[in-house]
């Protein structure tokens, strides 16, 4: 995550938080890197549909599924947007890092209820971390 | 009416008593909505406004196309088809 929102900068960075069984507790959460296909990248991030599809259907078929989205926020401020709250779906987690040209926040987590965000502790969100690629179903290259 | 399949990614679950997909009897997208409606209208108002359309920032697919390059809400459906609710995920 740190990598790709250093890299993406002065754009938005975004990925995937996957939860790849069933379990909420014992499995590892992963972290899957997105193209960010919002027309206003520094201000904005748009998740890939079809990666999206692809994720939630491969980790579906194990039990789990895509629990939210972590996102950088170039201005510095890890905090979610009015934006994010707008697009915000209920039950997900948001991960958000702020950086800037020379430094970088810690990650901040926060789950979205119905109608306002509860900020979650990152290491219930984030610990065990690792990279999480996608097979391209045949066909799809 | 064509036999299809709805499938339902993880955001919309909570509002399909947590299912992934529902099988569906209709002729058209929006007969399949107003089918499912009937035992998931929380699910059903993700997708439409109450004016009917397609939300802006759900897609649907059909046979793998974007339903809004086919015939809308209108398109039709065939036996055997999956109809897929993307809902945009995107922030600032």
């Amino acid at each position: 995550m740190r990598e790709h929102a250093r890299a993406a900068w002065p754009h938005e960075a975004c990925g995937l938080l996957v939860r790849p069984g069933p379990d909420a507790r014992a499995g590892r959460l992963r972290v899957q890197p997105c193209h960010n296909l919002a027309p206003d990248p520094e201000h904005a991030y748009v998740i890939d549909p079809e990666l999206f599809l692809r994720l939630d259907r491969l980790a579906g078929r194990l039990g789990g599924g895509v629990i939210g989205t972590w996102h950088s926020h170039p201005h510095g401020d890890p905090r979610p947007s009015a934006r994010d709250a707008r697009e915000a779906w209920p039950g997900w987690s948001y991960v958000i890092m702020g950086v800037s040209a020379d430094a970088m926040t810690p990650p901040r987590a926060w789950w979205r209820t119905a109608t306002a965000w509860v900020e979650q502790p990152i290491d219930v969100v984030a610990c065990a971390v690792d990279d999480f690629t996608v097979p391209v179903p045949p066909g799809q290259e | 009416m064509a036999h299809v399949t709805l499938r339902v990614p993880t955001p919309l679950q909570p509002y399909a008593d947590g299912r992934r997909e529902i099988a569906v009897q209709a002729a058209t997208v929006n007969a399949l909505l107003d089918t499912v409606a009937a035992d998931h209208e929380s699910l059903i108002q993700r997708i439409r406004t109450r004016d009917g359309a397609l939300r802006p920032y759900v897609n649907i697919f059909v046979r793998r196309t974007d339903i809004r390059e086919l015939d809308g809400l209108d398109t039709e459906l065939h036996d055997g088809d999956e109809v897929i609710v993307m809902p945009s995920v995107a922030g600032g």
